[in-house]
């Protein structure tokens, strides 16, 4: 604060300094152009006019009434001294006190004049400074994308432009937590000051639009859908420049700004809803479609055994029974892959997760994968450390399970040979699953994971599950924050990885 | 020989009759219950070497029976649940369940689960000074008495947690252990979370194992616990 009364001083200081000199100036130039006239036999009415113009002239170059009066009583007396008889000495005539008179009236309007001037062409640019700062400030809050980025810029701004420090004081409400933002000079005890109890109070007495307490801190509720969503204040003792309705615009545009923000997350919410209801709905018809060819071909199996079971060679029968215990195997991964689903929150999208050790869950599927394909060749290649991921252990090891499963009926080959390779990049943790298989048909890599938009037709005749547990690992590592990429090596087979991200300490 | 009893309490009839016979065929006499009310009245009187607990029973929880029956009795028990829930299968395991399985199951992963459940229950029993001194799983060997461990006759050095680890696992290989249980065991009552466990568990599959991410001795048993493999898994 002193130091800027300091530099205000200084600044005045100047200001005079300057008015003076230029004053000074114009006063020696005019009297030094008297004299030459004088000497040049100009008639003496003339020569009075020059000098009442040199007068006109300070008064309106100098800031203030001060300099023009000034100017006035030297003006007059040099010009009695040089011009009027007796040269170099005063006369003191009687028509003295009338020019001098007729002189300050002048130099008197020609201040008032040049200083109103002055004056409206500065509030003239202060305004216009006003509506531009206005202006980037609304236009700010608008492109902000969220509650949080719009506080803490209107924070930022009224920090920015009053030099005030100012919090805002989120109030508890039925969908958010009680909450305090706040921008201050560094170093202050602002923190401090807004953190305590009281200030609190009197945050929730404003937020009632009850007149609070006489306090050191100017409130400001900020409503949004006529509801109060939280307050801002700023600290009593401010510069010389607080503008309160300054301080008020800001507040009144964060409070649009929230406005509109809720109303998009409203709309954007809406949306998600109606994108899920289809999604489900498109998973329901994948599955269905998906669970009713092993359900024909077991129910024909079975019956075909219990009608002619006699009539039929016992590697017929065997044969028979085998398709059947194969299509349960593959039902009971459908129902598995469908009950996983649930595991994932339905409307967010997030899933529980455990710390794990990445290769105990990578070697876990495989054993649950190899007792279904006990001779299926699969080398895992574990990370040199040990990688901690948090994650959903059961979900991961169904997506692992899946693209195994994959790799084993899509390959097209009579001995497959898969390999996991598990390793940490980036602060990431990767699993690469590839087979040496005659890798994805190149119509479905593009759609591979994009379940929605699988066409009819490749569904109808695809190997079964193909859409559904693709699309599910998707789901899955979605809701992980990690991401799941499938391609085809250049030296053939098929390959897909996924990552889950690190934390930092989970890094060992 | 005397056939071993198992009582099965299942509600589902299908699953019954293909236990029964499955059970029947393996040598087992077997007593099927449908309720939890009844499996209480009845293990008394019967004395079944071992009960096969489903967790989901029409009239009660299958946790309550389980609890019932410890109460008096330390018989094997194994439950069978469809839920495949950690959470309920640690409960349960650590609330005195001998072992596990989630349906749908592999019979024959079903019939090795009864077997080392079941020699468990007798070789509790007789004298406990005669422990076994040496313990041997394909090329690995623990021997008790000199504390040695070997990986195709060749020393492995461990650490001693992670001989520890060795000893409480290959004592009940083919059951499994809460990380609970072995974090109590190790480290006493510990409140906080497994990751010493797993990090010294990493280690030490790193040690024995050919491969630590495909382990052939030590098997995950994800959200539960470990197992060790038994000689005839």
């Amino acid at each position: 604060m002193t130091l800027k009364q300091h530099s205000l001083r200084s600044e005045k200081k100047k200001h005079i300094i300057k008015n003076t000199v230029i004053s000074i100036a114009i006063m020696v130039f005019g009297s030094v152009l008297c004299n030459e006239l004088y000497e040049l036999d100009i008639e003496e009415q003339n020569i009075s006019i020059v000098m009442m113009l040199t007068i006109f002239i300070i008064a309106a170059a100098a800031d203030g009434y001060l300099y023009g009066l000034a100017a006035t009583f030297i003006g007059v007396l040099i010009h009695d001294y040089l011009i009027t008889e007796p040269r170099f000495g005063f006369s003191y005539t009687l028509g003295y006190p009338i020019t001098l008179s007729i002189m300050l009236v002048v130099s008197l309007v020609t201040s008032g004049i040049t200083g109103w001037l002055r004056r409206s062409m500065k509030k003239a640019h202060e305004k216009k400074r006003y509506v531009e700062m206005l202006y980037e400030v609304n236009r700010k809050l608008l492109s902000c994308r969220d509650e949080d980025s719009i506080i803490r810029y209107a924070c930022e701004c009224i920090w920015n432009k009053l030099k005030c420090s100012v919090a805002y004081f989120v109030l508890p409400g039925y969908y958010k937590e009680k909450k305090l933002y706040f921008e201050h000079m560094p170093g202050s005890d602002t923190r401090e000051f807004f953190e305590d109890t009281y200030k609190w109070e009197m945050a929730e007495l404003a937020g009632a639009e009850q007149q609070a307490v006489q306090d050191d801190v100017y409130y400001r509720p900020v409503k949004v859908a006529e509801e109060v969503h939280g307050v801002f204040g700023v600290r009593g003792i401010c510069g010389v420049d607080f503008h309160a309705s300054l301080f008020d615009l800001i507040v009144e545009q964060a409070s649009q700004a929230l406005q509109i923000q809720t109303l998009n997350d409203k709309q954007q919410a809406i949306k998600l809803a109606a994108e899920t209801e289809k999604v489900r709905n498109s998973f329901l018809r994948g599955i269905s479609h998906d669970l009713r060819t092993p359900l024909t071909s077991m129910i024909g199996a079975s019956s075909t055994l219990l009608e002619n079971g006699e009539g039929l060679s016992t590697a017929t029968q065997t044969r028979l029974i085998e398709g059947i215990f194969s299509d349960a195997q593959w039902l009971l991964r459908m129902v598995e892959n469908v009950l996983s689903l649930t595991r994932i929150s339905q409307n967010d999208m997030i899933v529980t997760k455990n710390e794990e050790v990445a290769e105990e869950i990578v070697g876990e599927a495989v054993k649950l994968f190899r007792k279904r394909w006990i001779s299926t060749d699969i080398t895992i290649k574990p990370s040199e450390n040990m990688i901690f991921v948090l994650m959903d252990s059961l979900l991961i090891c169904q997506v692992i399970q899946n693209l195994l499963d994959n790799a084993q009926r899509h390959s097209h080959q009579a001995n497959v040979k898969i390999t996991i390779e598990i390793y940490e990049k980036d602060g990431e943790a990767c699993f690469l699953i590839s087979d040496n298989g005659n890798g994805f048909d190149a119509m479905i890599l593009p759609l591979l994971f994009k379940q929605k938009s699988f066409p009819p037709e490749t569904l109808a005749d695809s190997s079964r599950g193909m859409g559904v547990g693709m699309s599910l690992c998707k789901t899955i590592i979605d809701a992980h924050g990690g991401q799941i990429n499938a391609w085809n090596k250049p030296e053939g087979g098929a390959a897909v990885m996924f990552t889950l991200p690190l934390e930092e300490r989970n890094k060992i | 020989m005397n056939k071993h009893t198992i009582m099965l309490v299942e509600d589902e009839k299908t699953i019954c009759d293909f236990l029964t016979i499955q059970l029947e065929t393996n040598g087992y006499k077997v007593i099927s219950v449908s309720n939890g009310r009844k499996a209480m009245g009845l293990v008394p009187s019967h004395c079944p070497d071992l009960v096969l607990l489903d967790l989901g029973l029409p009239d009660l929880d299958g946790m309550e029976v389980l609890a019932a029956i410890r109460e008096w009795s330390k018989l094997p028990i194994i439950i069978v649940s469809a839920r495949q829930d950690e959470k309920n299968i640690v409960s349960a395991l650590d609330n005195g369940a001998d072992d596990y399985i989630t349906k749908p199951f592999n019979n024959s992963i079903l019939m090795a689960r009864i077997r080392s459940a079941l020699r468990k229950g007798i070789t509790v029993k007789p004298d406990q000074n005669r422990l076994i001194q040496t313990f041997d799983q394909g090329r690995l060997r623990i021997d008790y008495d000199r504390r040695l461990v070997l990986e195709n006759e060749k020393e492995i050095h461990l650490t001693p947690v992670e001989y520890k680890i060795m000893t409480i696992l290959s004592q009940n290989a083919g059951r499994v252990i809460t990380y609970d249980a072995l974090l109590n065991e190790l480290w006493g009552p510990y409140s906080g979370d497994n990751r010493i466990l797993r990090v010294n568990m990493a280690n030490l599959r790193r040690k024995i194992e050919l491969n630590s991410a495909d382990p052939k001795y030590i098997l995950t048993e994800i959200g539960v616990g470990y197992r060790m493999i038994e000689a005839d898994e």
